[in-house]
C-alpha cells in the first residue's frame, strides 16, 4: 500500500505529541490503522518520546566528567570526616614541599641536575647515570716561576699565584688573562688561566678548553694541561675528544696523571657500552 | 492477506484495499494503539474494548462500502468509536485523552515494566552521545521541556523555519539510530 506519510516523520511525531489539529489527527488515524510503516514509526516515536519526557533529566544531563567521577569516588570512600578533611591538606602540604624542593634543586647552581654539573666537592657528575667521572681537584702551582721571564710578567704571575693558591680562581683568572694576551708563549700564565677557568667558583669551561688546547699544541708533554682539558671535554659531553686526550696521557706515562687517565678511560669506555 | 485492486479507468493509482478477515486480524495492534492513544483507557478496559472492536469488525465487514475513496481503516475507526462510546455509556462516563500519557498507562502497551523504560532511557542517552549537539538540544526542548516550536526556536536563538528543519533532521537521525535496535521495538 502506498504511504502518503512516508517522508513525514515530523508529522507523525506531531501526532504522537498530540500537536496535530483534530481533523488532521483523525485523517492520520484513518491512515495509520491500515499502514504498517506508519504504525512502526508511531510506536518507535511513542517509545522514544515517552522515554525522553519521563527520563529527560537523566538522558539530557551533561556527561559526567573525570572531576565528577573523582568527586563521587571521594565522597563514597569509607573514611571518617576528620580524615577526609585532613588528607587534602596533607596532600597540598606535600605538593608544596615537592615543588619547593624541585625548585631549590634547579636553582642551586652546584647541584647536578640536567647533564653535568659541579658538586660542592668539585666533582663533575652525570645526573642521569649518577656516575662520578671526574674529580676536579685543585692543582698546586708547584712549578718554579721562570727566572728568565720579564719582571712585569713575574710580578703579575706571583700575584695571580697567590689568589690561585687561596682558591680565589676568579681573581686569579682576572690577572692571568691580560698576561696571556701580553705574553702568549708563557706556559704558566696560560696553564693556570685554563685551570682557573675550569675549577669551581669561576667556571668558564669553553674558554678553559680553548686555552688548554692552545697550550697542548705548543707543549704536548704538559700532562696537567691534558688532564684538565680532558675534564673540560667531559664537562661538555665531548667524550670522544676526552678519550683521545686520555689515551695520549696514558701513553706519556706520567707517574701522577697516567694511572688516573687509565681509570677514567675505563670509566668512559664502560659508559659507552 | 491484503487484496489490492487498482482502479485504472478513473485515472488514479491509489489502491483500494478490499477488507477481509485476514486484513482485519492484521490490524489488531494498530487498533490497540489507536484505542490506547485516543481514549483514556486503563489496561483492563483497553483489552476489553479492543476485543469487542475486533469481534464487531469481523462480524460486519462484508456490509462495508468504501465511500468517496475512503481509507479502509475508517471502517475500523468507526467501529472502535461505537464500541468505546457504548462501553463508556455503560460506565456512565465519556472521556477523551486530554493529559499526556503517564507511566502507569504506558505499561503493557509501550513497555512491559518500568525497568524496561529505565533501560531504554540509558540506551537513548548513549545514542544521543552520537548525535550532533544541536539535534539533541532540539529533542530536549520539544520532548522534555515540552516547548512549542516558536519558543524552542527563540530559546536556541534561531529562526522558526530553521528550527523545523532541524527538528525534522533530528527525528530522522533518531529513527535511524533506533529502528534497527530490537530494544526499541514493541
Amino acid at each position: 500500500m502506498l504511504c502518503t506519510y512516508q517522508n513525514r516523520l515530523d508529522y507523525i511525531a506531531d501526532y504522537v505529541r498530540g500537536a496535530l489539529p483534530e481533523t488532521e489527527q483523525e485523517t492520520f488515524e484513518a491512515h495509520f490503522l491500515g499502514c504498517d510503516e506508519c504504525l512502526a514509526n508511531i510506536r518507535l516515536l511513542e517509545k522514544t518520546t515517552f522515554t525522553m519526557r519521563h527520563y529527560g533529566a537523566s538522558i539530557f544531563a551533561p556527561p559526567i566528567t573525570w572531576s565528577d567521577r573523582l568527586k563521587i569516588w571521594w565522597e563514597e570512600l569509607p573514611l571518617s570526616p576528620q580524615w577526609k578533611s585532613a588528607i587534602p591538606a596533607l596532600a597540598t602540604y606535600l605538593l608544596i614541599i615537592g615543588i619547593l624542593s624541585t625548585g631549590y634543586a634547579w636553582l642551586k647552581p652546584n647541584l647536578p641536575i640536567g647533564g653535568f654539573g659541579h658538586t660542592e666537592s668539585g666533582e663533575i657528575t652525570t645526573s642521569s647515570k649518577n656516575l662520578a667521572l671526574v674529580d676536579l681537584q685543585h692543582y698546586d702551582w708547584a712549578q718554579p716561576t721562570p727566572t728568565t721571564a720579564p719582571p712585569e710578567l713575574l710580578n703579575q704571575l706571583t700575584e695571580a699565584q697567590r689568589f690561585y693558591q687561596e682558591h680565589d680562581y676568579r681573581s686569579a683568572a682576572s690577572r692571568l688573562a691580560p698576561l696571556v694576551e701580553q705574553f702568549p708563549q708563557s706556559l704558566e700564565a696560560r696553564l693556570y688561566l685554563g685551570l682557573s677557568q675550569l675549577l669551581p667558583n669561576y667556571t668558564h669551561t669553553a674558554l678553559a678548553i680553548k686555552n688548554l688546547e692552545i697550550l697542548i699544541q705548543s707543549h704536548p708533554d704538559q700532562a696537567a694541561a691534558r688532564w684538565y682539558l680532558t675534564q673540560g671535554y667531559i664537562n661538555k659531553n665531548r667524550f670522544d675528544a676526552a678519550r683521545q686526550q686520555l689515551t695520549a696521557l696514558k701513553k706519556q706515562g706520567d707517574p701522577f696523571f697516567g694511572p688516573q687517565a687509565e681509570n677514567l678511560l675505563a670509566k668512559l669506555n664502560n659508559l659507552k657500552k | 492477506m491484503l487484496t489490492q485492486n487498482f482502479i485504472e479507468n478513473i485515472g488514479t493509482t491509489r489502491p483500494i484495499v478490499m477488507i477481509d478477515r485476514e486484513w482485519i486480524a492484521s490490524r489488531r495492534e494498530a487498533v490497540k494503539h489507536y484505542l490506547w492513544k485516543k481514549w483514556n483507557l486503563n489496561d483492563l478496559d483497553l483489552e476489553e474494548v479492543l476485543q469487542e472492536t475486533m469481534v464487531a469488525a469481523l462480524q460486519s465487514f462484508d456490509k462495508y462500502e468504501a465511500r468517496n475513496n475512503a481509507e479502509p481503516a475508517t471502517y475500523l475507526i468507526g467501529i472502535a468509536k461505537n464500541v468505546v462510546q457504548t462501553y463508556f455509556r455503560r460506565r456512565d462516563r465519556h472521556e477523551h485523552r486530554r493529559a499526556p500519557i503517564e507511566m502507569a498507562e504506558s505499561m503493557g502497551v509501550l513497555f512491559h515494566d518500568e525497568a524496561e523504560a529505565q533501560e531504554l532511557a540509558g540506551l537513548l542517552r548513549e545514542k544521543f552521545a552520537k548525535l550532533p549537539k544541536k539535534y539533541v538540544q532540539v529533542l530536549e526542548l520539544i520532548y522534555y521541556q515540552e516547548y512549542k516550536e516558536g519558543d524552542a526556536a527563540a530559546a536556541m536563538g534561531i529562526a522558526v523555519d530553521k528550527f523545523y528543519s532541524l527538528k525534522s533532521d533530528a527525528l530522522k537521525r533518531l529513527r535511524k539510530l533506533c529502528k534497527n535496535d530490537p530494544r526499541f521495538r514493541p
